[in-house]
């Protein structure tokens, strides 16, 4: 399925002066999946990473209506006392308290994955990274700490089209997920664990003494972000768990259980209520469940291509 | 299950999805329920078979899935 989107170019064809230029002043819009992002940032010591991290983006015009309207601006209050900090705003409020100014880019992603979460109840969202081959998904629900994004940035490095790190967006009453590509925020060891599998990955450059400790940001790549209006058909639902020197498993899960863990995975399953029920068990009914132990990034890239070619 | 009343999701076992299903059919009492699970070798009755059907039944109403009459 295709969903429609103007667009008016990409980001790289502003060229980085006057991306830069225009972010600081007046903002861009930019489409995100569904969604139209107008985002302002005049914080020149974040442009560049900025620049590169939506470059593949399409451009919208500043008259469409937008989704949000994301701000990130240095906070003016007391300078001489305090250390210099961010304050991020979604169309005129302020969701949380100020943070670092050195956690600028890391505050700025985490504020439009937070919006998503709290706003986009027209889709069940779960928490769940997605990516397709071949017209179907691969969704790993996962919670913080197991992996989830390390495993998603190698994959999406390996020939996986990535449709999001964080969301799995479904329409209630169907089960095609709906891609998001953002940014794929690393912690800690393993950005040096993609580095060192994927070479060629963009990343931006590392935040340290973030609340989530280190943190750097992976470029979405090209084609993802070029696909982003097509949606993909769930066909696995891999629970991926990262555990030091454990060797690989794979285990199938009954539907009930792949069900349950879904559900709970979910930001606003609660919240859609019966919609939100039937959707998922569309979803597990259409898709093979699995939970994925895993110490070795190759081994588990391995594995799940395996799946994905014996159960295509 | 989904309840509509509750909004929550239950998962039930087989036990307990077999007692649901035969109470959304028709009300029935203890004494008849236990005897339907009875496979038929008189393997079914027992004071602790009894108590096993009867904390399911428990368990139910707590959920709101069944109501006692």
């Amino acid at each position: 399925m295709t969903l429609d989107v103007a667009v008016t170019g990409k980001v790289s064809d502003l060229g980085a002066s006057e991306f830069s230029s225009r972010i600081m002043t007046n903002g861009l819009g930019i489409r995100i999946g569904p969604f139209n992002a107008h985002i302002r940032v005049p914080i020149p010591a974040i442009q560049q990473a900025l620049y590169c991290l939506y470059s593949d983006y399409p451009l919208q015009d500043l008259n469409s209506v937008f989704s949000f309207h994301a701000h990130l601006a240095r906070t003016r209050k007391f300078p001489r006392l305090y250390r210099p900090l961010v304050r991020f705003s979604i169309d005129g409020r302020v969701p949380h308290e100020d943070m670092p100014l050195e956690q600028a880019l890391p505050v700025l992603e985490w504020g439009m994955n937070l919006v998503i979460a709290m706003r986009s109840h027209c889709f069940l969202l779960l928490h769940a990274a997605v990516l397709e081959k071949r017209g179907y998904a691969i969704l790993l629900p996962a919670a913080p700490g197991m992996g989830k994004t390390t495993l998603c940035s190698a994959l999406a490095h390996r020939g996986w089209r990535l449709l999001s790190d964080e969301f799995g967006m479904i329409r209630p009453g169907t089960e095609e997920l709906v891609p998001v590509p953002r940014p794929m925020a690393l912690k800690n060891d393993s950005i040096n664990v993609l580095r060192t599998f994927a070479p060629d990955a963009v990343i931006s450059p590392p935040v340290q003494n973030t609340r989530k400790g280190t943190v750097a940001h992976v470029k979405p790549p090209e084609d993802s972000v070029q696909k982003q209006s097509i949606t993909a058909r769930a066909k696995w639902i891999v629970f991926p768990r990262w555990q030091a020197d454990a060797g690989l498993s794979l285990e199938p899960l009954s539907r009930s259980q792949g069900f349950m863990m879904l559900a709970m995975n979910a930001f606003n399953y609660d919240l859609i209520g019966e919609s939100a029920f039937r959707t998922v068990s569309k979803v597990v009914s259409a898709s093979n469940c699995y939970r994925l132990v895993y110490s070795d990034l190759d081994e588990a890239i391995v594995c799940i291509d395996q799946l994905a070619n014996n159960d295509g | 299950m989904y309840h509509r009343p509750s909004g929550k999701t239950h998962l039930l076992n087989d036990a307990s999805h077999h007692l649901l299903t035969e109470l959304l059919r028709e009300r029935k009492d203890l004494a008849t329920i236990v005897a339907e699970f009875d496979p038929g070798d008189g393997s079914v009755e027992t004071e602790q078979d009894l108590q096993r059907v009867r904390s399911m039944l428990f368990r139910l109403e707590q959920l709101g899935l069944i109501e006692r009459l």
